[in-house]
């Protein structure tokens, strides 16, 4: 029954309070670091390679050449037109999965008007096409995610997985397309790696990367000024937080679902503009290169902040090219990229562990020391406000 | 009391503390439980009280401190720790599986094979029901139960693991006054068979009524226990909130009482085909307090809702009279030739009252006047509010304010700041796309100041300020549009007594001024403490309105359970 022996549970986890800002920072920067640490060390366990070159071929993967670097700006900024896109429907907690089909929709259509309307229009009316593309990546990547956003609002179906789907089915007409052209004989489109003549929106300063970061500049800025500072995003929050509350002060919450669900997919289509009409000037299936996927982890990690996001993406560019580097630099010991995706998978795993440290805190118990200490190190002492949440807390299992 | 000293000690804490981050939650309590004893666990919401009593029933871990049960020295890790030391806790919540039926949520979670058994079970529970005094239909489905019911059913589950510590956590919060006596009955039965039985509770009467000793904490501080025969309800109070306060309700007259809100026929059917609102006739005046009683879950929500146009589906009509004094009268709204037959009417008034009469007067005279603005009218709008949307209500320019229930889940956004929740009625104002955050803010800091909201500034997001602070918050940004019709919904539910009491005078201020205030409240005294006239609901049906000032506490009791008045001649 009672037993004799004490036995105290070696330590137990304290919800934390206020954590000051810098003191948070800390931590994630921290993690960071010791996340990057511990790839490095994984290369030297496994590889024996020397994590000190590791960081310096990582490093040199953006930042070698000024070839390197501008690439580095370009694929960041797209990648943040990306998560600014997904910013408003997650900070509705619409979970929009769907920006791959997106950003493929408005690329598809920017390739088709270069296509088809560079055959039929006489040179110099590139202007013309360039608006066409423009017009209609926007609304066809606004449709793709209008569809979902229909169903969610009318008859409250599951959004991840229908966006979800909808990929599938703009991979689908991307392929049937190449196949369509190609067939047909056109003279763009024998080979897929063919690209298209007209249409191709003109270089700033001779480089593809600065029209790119001007336009992720201003949709940021859009962003933060529709976030922020308009009532449409004041009642996107409203909604994303409680429907209940939504509800009561009178906000339409399907209206303001499928606005912001238009919103967020018409800004996708800028993406596959941008990526068909100023890069590629063709489209695959692959065309958007999976940024609806890792834009959800660049805006998870700035906690739908739009202009943390931009930090983040950059960071996401940076490990993902510096590990295609290290690969390169050591393909004599890493035959395939499997150590970048595991350095990186690291980084991730470290980050989201990081948000435990900073929401909790771990109490060691020893026996010798008063705990008292332990407990009341907390520097903000903030007027007793918080009523204890019962969850804060969860016994820890007693180690072996 | 000789037999205090005689008395086995069943639970000892010894400066036992809890923390969450800085709230010290728990701080060095020790006190002794004896075997065989009811004690009562007093204190305000926020004092500690529900800590304590998870960290003897394995919740909770305490930082510090130790418990011993019957002498001994515990490590209570886990609720099966608590479980095996025969300590057994009814939560405020229940946890049972609604699609089980009462036994087998009895044998949930046994390991013993021989106690899981179903049939063997049946037996020793019967026993455990006549020993006791229960009543209960072991194969009802627990859907199917009433909140007492539900209750009892989670006693017994605690008995049939032979606990012989009870911890019983609020118990009477949802309780009708027939059915807490039962419930008392039965705690008595216990204690006379020698279990030590501790409840969690924040009133008074019931303390005197039914426990032995009372045990008071504040703010996370033991203050002391002492016997309930040797005390009165203002010690226990000063006690508990830790200074001498003299807490009344100064219920004022009703003054220029109109009808404001009449409601006929409502009529709701909600989602899963249930009739939450039948046929619900009343009238809400002005300068008055119109309170509503019954058991959580009668349809109050349902009302109340339907009022505020969150029920666009309910039935019925819902009639709002606007009344408009002293208002100019426009060629805008009505023809000249329509504004001299009125006025021949004597239906027109001047500043000071007198009558309006235009006779001998040239028609550009007449005019003039009117475009001065010197000819007033009265006239009382009447609009029925069925069918429209919460906006709409707005846009028509009826003042209804709204204090919900779920004051984080409905009536405010948890995560955001103060500034931002006082724009969620007022954020559609002004032109353009543009938020305004200054009147927000002006607004917030008006409240904050007025109404004594404890938080480190305006940027706070309202889930971290404590429950009475939130609902300040919430009270305050629905009284500031100066409403016709004030709505709350258990506007103390879960605050410390002053806070509490700051509300009802808020309440009673707001009638004053011509406010036609509804109040849902689960506590009859205030009820009749603080309302002109009280609706009592049952089951969806109006079942009687009294008048506050002479009925009694045991005729809104029984109203609360009788379905209707017709019935049974009850």
């Amino acid at each position: 029954m009672t037993e004799k022996k004490e036995k105290t549970p070696l330590f137990h986890v304290v919800k934390r309070s206020n954590i000051p800002l810098w003191q948070s920072i800390l931590i994630r920067l921290g993690f960071v670091v010791g996340a990057v640490l511990v790839g490095m060390l994984v290369l030297l366990i496994t590889r024996g390679i020397n994590p000190f070159e590791a960081l310096y071929e990582m490093f040199r993967g953006s930042f070698a050449s000024p070839n390197r670097f501008f690439n580095f700006l370009k694929d960041g900024a797209l990648l943040l037109i990306v998560g600014l896109a997904l910013v408003p429907s997650f900070k509705m907690k619409f979970w929009n999965l769907g920006g791959n089909g997106q950003i493929l929709m408005g690329a598809l259509v920017t390739v088709m008007c270069m296509y088809y309307l560079g055959n039929i229009l006489p040179a110099g009316y590139d202007w013309l096409i360039i608006i066409c593309m423009f017009i209609s990546a926007v609304l066809a990547g606004a449709i793709w995610a209008l569809i979902p956003a229909l169903f969610k609002a009318f008859f409250n179906t599951n959004e991840s997985l229908f966006t979800l789907m909808m990929n599938y089915i703009a991979v689908g007409l991307v392929s049937a397309f190449i196949t369509v052209v190609s067939s047909g004989g056109g003279s763009h489109f024998i080979d897929p790696d063919m690209i298209c003549a007209h249409g191709r929106i003109p270089q700033l300063f001779g480089k593809e990367a600065t029209l790119i970061v001007i336009a992720s500049l201003i949709i940021l800025a859009f962003m933060i000024y529709y976030l922020r500072f308009s009532k449409h995003g004041y009642e996107l929050s409203v909604v994303g937080e409680s429907e209940n509350t939504a509800r009561y002060v009178g906000i339409n919450v399907k209206k303001v679902i499928i606005r912001t669900i238009l919103l967020s997919g018409a800004i996708c289509g800028i993406a596959g503009f941008l990526i068909s009409g100023a890069i590629t000037y063709s489209v695959t299936e692959t065309s958007a290169a999976n940024m609806g996927f890792t834009a959800i982890i660049a805006v998870w990690l700035a906690k739908f902040n739009p202009f943390i996001t931009a930090a983040t993406s950059f960071f996401v560019v940076f490990v993902t090219t510096g590990m295609g580097q290290v690969q390169l630099a050591f393909s004599d010991v890493l035959k395939n990229n499997a150590s970048g995706d595991i350095v990186m998978g690291l980084i991730y795993f470290f980050i989201i562990g990081c948000e435990f440290f900073i929401e909790y805190k771990i109490i060691w118990n020893k026996k010798s020391k008063n705990p008292l200490e332990n407990v009341i190190s907390e520097p903000t002492e903030a007027p007793a406000l918080e009523a204890p949440e019962p969850q804060a807390e969860a016994p820890a299992k007693e180690e072996k | 009391m000789k037999k205090e000293t005689q008395k086995q000690i069943s639970i000892r804490f010894e400066n036992v503390s809890k923390f969450f981050g800085p709230v010290k939650a728990n701080e060095n309590i020790s006190f002794d439980i004896y075997q065989g004893e009811i004690l009562s666990l007093l204190g305000e919401n926020g004092s500690g009280k529900t800590t304590l009593m998870n960290m003897l029933s394995g919740i909770y871990f305490p930082d510090e401190g130790k418990i011993y049960i019957n002498g001994e020295h515990v490590t209570i890790a886990s609720p099966k720790d608590a479980f095996d030391l025969k300590i057994g806790m009814v939560h405020q919540h229940f946890k049972l599986i609604d699609v089980f039926t009462c036994l087998e949520n009895i044998v949930l979670g046994i390991e013993d094979k021989e106690k899981a058994n179903k049939s063997k079970a049946r037996k020793i529970v019967k026993e455990i029901c006549d020993k006791y005094g229960f009543e209960i239909n072991l194969n009802k489905k627990v859907y199917d139960l009433s909140v007492s019911e539900k209750q009892t059913l989670e006693i017994i589950k605690v008995l049939y693991r032979e606990a012989n510590i009870l911890i019983l956590d609020e118990p009477t919060a949802v309780l009708t006054p027939v059915e807490i006596k039962r419930l008392f009955a039965v705690l008595n039965n216990m204690r006379k068979d020698g279990k030590t039985i501790i409840i969690i509770t924040h009133k008074l009467n019931e303390v005197m009524e039914i426990s032995d000793r009372v045990a008071i904490l504040r703010k996370g501080q033991y203050i002391d226990t002492v016997l309930t025969s040797k005390t009165n309800e203002s010690q226990l109070t000063e006690m508990m909130v830790g200074k001498k306060t003299v807490l009344n309700i100064d219920r004022s007259e009703p003054k220029d009482v109109e009808d404001r809100l009449i409601v006929n026929g409502l009529t709701y059917v909600n989602g899963e085909g249930i009739k939450v609102l039948d046929d619900v006739n009343f009238t809400a005046k002005s300068g008055e307090i119109l309170g509503i009683a019954g058991i959580a879950g009668s349809g109050q929500r349902e009302l109340l809702e339907a009022i505020a146009g969150l029920n666009p589906k309910a039935k019925g009509d819902i009639v709002f009279f606007r009344p408009k004094k002293n208002l100019p009268v426009s060629f805008y709204h009505k023809t000249y030739r329509e504004v001299v037959k009125l006025a021949s009417e004597g239906k027109f008034h001047y500043d000071n009252g007198s009558p309006v009469s235009f006779e001998g007067m040239r028609p550009f005279q007449i005019k003039s006047l009117v475009n001065n603005g010197d000819v007033l009218f009265n006239e009382n709008e009447v609009m029925n509010l069925r069918e429209k949307s919460p906006l709409q209500i707005r846009e028509l320019g009826v003042r209804l304010s709204f204090v919900p229930e779920d004051r984080l889940g409905m009536g405010l956004v948890g995560n955001m700041d103060l500034i931002d929740n006082m724009m969620l009625r007022s954020y559609r104002k002004g032109k353009g796309t543009l938020l305004n955050r200054k009147n927000p803010e002006n607004l917030a800091g008006a409240i904050v100041n007025e109404l004594e909201v404890v938080t480190p500034n305006l940027h706070t997001p309202v889930r971290k300020l404590s429950g009475g602070n939130v609902q300040k918050v919430l009270v305050g940004r629905e009284i500031a549009s100066a409403p016709k019709v004030l709505m709350a919904a258990y506007p103390v539910r879960g605050l410390d007594i002053n806070s509490s009491y700051l509300i009802y005078n808020l309440l009673d201020k707001q009638k004053r001024e011509g406010t036609a205030v509804i109040f849902v409240g689960e506590d009859l005294d205030v009820l009749l403490a603080l309302c002109d006239r009280i609706l009592v609901m049952c089951e969806g049906q109006v079942s009687g309105i009294v008048d506050a000032r002479t009925t009694t506490k045991e005729e809104v009791g029984l109203l609360m359970t009788s379905k209707k008045e017709a019935e049974g001649g009850k």
